[in-house]
């Protein structure tokens, strides 16, 4: 902090000009009594001067009390507004495994003991059990108190959970701070109250920064005179002699630069408020301002923020070699950075614990126990960032409707989300790793490959995770929200749900997969054709979905209307509206990661939608809760058809262009989804869902270009991995009670034995009307062969 | 489906009671029948109505009822969201949180939440007729509304 305020003298002229010039104008001022006042002057200059100084002057210093106290006494800081992870829920019988929770409980900055944890943020690992103390915290729902937790898992579920005596029915930890809603000059700070300043901090920077702190009145000659007089002997300025109350000043109402002039202004005010503030009131202050590290243009200030940013904890939980890294980092920032300059950072802190033993704030034999230490700083890259600027964007985008900027950046309120960190964390590696494998694979540079995910909560519509790029830890081009791309076969579970929304089809019922001609408004005519260029004739519509045939799939919507199809694609929470042209059967429409996720999660849904919601509540700076942004459902589609059209989607998964998933997925996990490519090979998607998790995948190139890759090839790996990863529950069986599961032909859409190879399972209205069938295995030599080369 | 989970809780089986099946029960807690809350149509034909909750989903859902009961409308809803995330395919929770927006007075959101529920309560015939009573009720309410 110090060290760029020694940088320039040049400014000390205009300085001067600038104050004649205000002492000239309020000379002026005061006309009416100027020409009595004007010869009093002449009659006695000298006293006549040193009146009008001592006024001068006077009024200058009431401007400069006015200046410190109203700061003071006001709200001191633009605070942002603080986002916050959702709370890990913990329950007997969720599916978490200890590994995982103990990555949960890293993140959260919770320390590891060797005995039985007492302190909040502690925990203990041991077998099949972990043990810890939650910390307090303040939920949108009300607080909660720190509690301790026995946690026995049984494989990767929690077997029981009780609180060391009886079982805990459920129970949360607080969530993680995933970032802030800073303004453009990025000062970012979590205010600490005087009595969570942990003893030893305070000590600390008393002992390393301004000894005689307790004793000043705000300036300490004795020290200046000792700084003045090493600057002098090392030629040149190598140490300050500030007070904290100084430094506080300078921080306040100064810029960096360091003139006499100054230097004088910053001394009187320092003085102004000692005279109006007690020692602990001004070194709390000091304690929330202090810069102490930068990431990208968001500047850390205070403990309370640098406590989080480099060791993930509360200021209070910090141990002595932690706090001794934070006040070394004082001085400089930058040049004490402990991840660029661990030496040097690691020296100084050393230098810190030292003096702290010397002034008796810590036993000589701690001190040296704290030396011993290592940095011990918050693993980022193992943690996955704390930071997520692309799920940040999405955050931005809902609370911007129903607050103003300035409410955001400047009022300390604090935003919960639902973002999942382990799901998140998850999209991001598999992300990245599946990028990098596709373009070995096909011997494409390096960052070639652009991708997005998009994951959300099957039912309530909330956003666990967006990954906006490959790069997930950089602010940038968010694809995931930004990027509209045509979705191609993405859209096709909306056409056949229309045409089993009209209640004249079933996915049993056959359709022709044949060319078509269509004239266009513009004199052109439509031809379109199916993947693998060839046709199928009479298919039945299960087939038709699960190997996303375009002929079949085209002749379908027509029938319908392609009217119908657009409408559907709307209610099912498409925004903006979908122009209803017959090149939207196969997806000529462009929709971003984000849009296609609250589509699918209307399928999700069983036909209820729900718009997607990053946020669940917001509370001012008191904990006042401000806005609850709860579950709104509207029931778009009859959910007997959306439970009809999810076995056509489980069939994808099964059988047709998604069953490539499987090489992922455990065999029994039932999922259903959809591949979607657009034309000549630009976009790669991949959309599904499971019982609990909504999740989109897109693959592409940020120039457009042709990738070469299709939804099966390019984005349903990602998908799939990243299911895997993140552990999620099989569709919920179908209850519409006009429904019942038959088993029909594949192939032919007859009733057959559900041991017949071509056997699919279908929920079909109770009165519909099969053929009957009966014999397995007709003409499905040709059938199978062909599946087996569809790569579409 | 019930049978997978844990037996229900003494607590959660009188609130649902109370909630779903007024008929015969002794009247609740000041508030319970107010102009908004009131849900005396539907009956329960068993004496105890199914429930599709584990222990964790169960103890929510009490604390939300409670907090129904008490006029804390935006609490009530907020735990039994939390709920909801943990048992998405419960109609219970979904009726109960229809409940508190029809107490709330959001008839819109209490009948679109009580379909929701019904959908899901398939050979649930309790919580089946009473998600039918609170979606019949938000319907007419929403006629007299102007």
């Amino acid at each position: 902090m110090r060290k760029g305020n020694r940088k320039s003298r040049a400014a000390s002229g205009k300085r001067k000009n600038k104050s004649k010039r205000k002492a000239r104008r309020s000379k002026r001022k005061h006309v009416g009594g100027w020409r009595r006042a004007a010869s009093f002057a002449r009659r006695h200059p000298f006293p006549s001067a040193l009146a009008f100084l001592a006024l001068a002057l006077a009024a200058w210093l009431a401007v400069l009390d006015w200046q410190v106290t109203s700061r003071f006494d006001g709200r001191r800081w633009d605070l942002p507004a603080h986002v916050y992870a959702r709370p890990l829920e913990l329950f007997a019988g969720r599916a978490l495994s200890a590994d995982a929770l103990d990555t949960e409980l890293a993140r959260l900055g919770y320390r590891a003991v060797a005995g039985h944890p007492r302190r909040p943020g502690t925990f203990r690992r041991y077998r099949n059990v972990i043990e810890l103390v939650t910390r307090p915290f303040a939920f949108w729902d009300g607080a909660e108190p720190a509690r301790p937790l026995v946690v026995t898992f049984d494989g990767a579920r929690i077997g029981r959970l009780t609180d060391g005596t009886q079982d805990v029915a459920i129970a949360r930890l607080e969530p993680l701070m995933i970032g802030s809603l800073f303004a453009e000059h990025g000062e970012d700070r979590l205010i600490v109250a005087p009595q969570d300043v942990p003893p030893l901090l305070s000590a600390a920077l008393v002992a390393v920064e301004d000894r005689r702190f307790y004793h000043h009145f705000g300036i300490d000659p004795l020290a200046t005179l000792r700084a003045l007089v090493a600057n002098l002997k090392a030629g040149g300025i190598a140490q300050g002699g500030s007070t904290l109350t100084q430094q506080l000043v300078k921080n306040y109402f100064l810029d960096n630069r360091q003139t006499l002039w100054r230097k004088l202004k910053e001394a009187l005010m320092a003085v102004i408020l000692e005279a109006h503030y007690d020692k602990q009131e001004i070194l709390n202050a000091y304690v929330n301002e202090v810069y102490l590290g930068q990431q990208g243009n968001r500047a850390i200030h205070g403990f309370g923020l640098a406590a989080q940013f480099w060791f993930s904890r509360p200021l209070a939980e910090l141990e002595p070699h932690q706090i001794a890294l934070l006040v070394a980092m004082v001085r400089g920032p930058g040049y004490y950075d402990p991840v660029r300059f661990s030496e040097r950072a690691r020296a100084r802190r050393d230098r810190v614990l030292a003096q702290l033993a010397e002034q008796g704030a810590l036993s000589a034999e701690a001190a040296r126990a704290e030396t011993a230490e290592p940095l011990d700083l918050w693993d980022a890259e193992r943690y996955g960032m704390a930071w997520y600027p692309a799920y940040l964007d999405i955050v931005r985008r809902q609370l911007a409707a129903d607050y103003r900027d300035r409410d955001l950046t400047r009022e300390g309120l604090r935003v919960f989300t639902a973002l999942d960190p382990m799901v998140q964390a998850a999209a991001e590696r598999e992300l990245a790793a599946g990028l990098e494998r596709l373009e070995t694979a096909r011997g494409l540079a390096g960052g070639e490959l652009a991708g997005a995910v998009v994951v959300t909560a099957a039912v309530s519509g909330e956003v666990l995770a967006v990954v906006g790029g490959r790069r997930a830890g950089f602010a940038g081009f968010n694809r995931a929200l930004d990027a509209r791309r045509p979705i191609g076969s993405l859209v096709k579970p909306a056409v056949y749900l229309a045409a089993l929304e009209s209640g004249r089809y079933t996915l049993a019922s056959t359709v022709d997969d044949r060319p078509v001609e269509l004239p266009l408004p513009n004199g052109n005519t439509w031809t379109p054709a199916n993947f693998e260029k060839r046709t199928n004739g009479s298919v039945t519509l299960v087939r038709a979905l699960a190997e996303s045939l375009n002929l079949a799939t085209v002749n379908l919507g027509l029938d319908v209307g392609v009217e119908r199809v657009a409408a559907l694609l709307e209610r099912l929470g498409a925004d903006p509206p979908v122009r209803p042209l017959p090149s939207l059967l196969l997806g000529a429409v462009g929709l971003a990661p984000v849009d296609v996720a609250e589509v699918y999660g209307t399928l999700a849904n069983g036909g209820f939608h729900t718009p997607l919601r990053a946020v669940r509540s917001v509370l001012d700076a008191q904990g006042t809760p401000l806005d609850r942004y709860g579950l709104e459902v509207a029931q778009v589609v009859d959910p007997a058809a959306v439970q009809q059209l999810e076995a056509g989607l489980v069939a994808v998964m099964r059988r047709g262009t998604g069953r490539g998933a499987a090489a992922w997925l455990p065999g029994d996990l039932a999922v259903a989804g959809k591949t979607g490519t657009s034309d000549e090979l630009r976009d790669a998607w991949f959309a599904g869902y499971s019982g609990e998790h909504v999740m989109v995948v897109w693959v592409g190139r940020d120039d457009n270009a042709p990738t070469g890759l299709t939804g099966a090839s390019g984005a349903l790996p990602i998908w799939a991995r990243i299911l895997a990863a993140i552990g999620t529950r099989p569709l919920a069986p179908a209850t519409a009670p006009e429904l019942a599961a038959r088993w029909v032909d594949y192939a032919t859409g007859a009733e057959v034995s559900e041991r017949c190879e071509a056997a699919v399972r279908l929920m079909l209205p109770r009165d519909a009307r099969l053929t009957r069938g009966g014999r397995c295995g007709l003409d499905l030599g040709g059938t199978l062969e062909w599946l087996r080369d569809t790569v579409h | 489906m019930a049978a997978r989970h844990r037996p229900l809780t003494p607590a959660l089986a009188l609130t649902l009671l109370l909630g779903a099946c007024a008929t015969g029960v002794p009247p609740g807690p000041a508030g319970e029948r107010d102009e908004a809350g009131r849900l005396g149509e539907s009956g329960s034909p068993a004496g105890r109505p199914e429930a599709d909750l584990g222990a964790a989903g169960s103890a929510l859902v009490t604390r939300g009822v409670n907090e129904r009961r008490a006029g804390d409308y935006a609490q009530a809803a907020a735990t039994l969201e939390r709920a909801l995330r943990i048992e998405p395919g419960s109609a219970a929770v979904w009726l109960e949180l229809a409940r508190v927006r029809l107490a709330q007075g959001d008839y819109v959101q209490a009948g679109q939440l009580a379909r929701k529920a019904g959908s899901l309560a398939t050979g649930q015939p309790a919580l089946a007729a009473a998600s039918q009573a609170v979606l019949a009720e938000a319907l007419e309410r929403q006629g007299q509304s102007p």
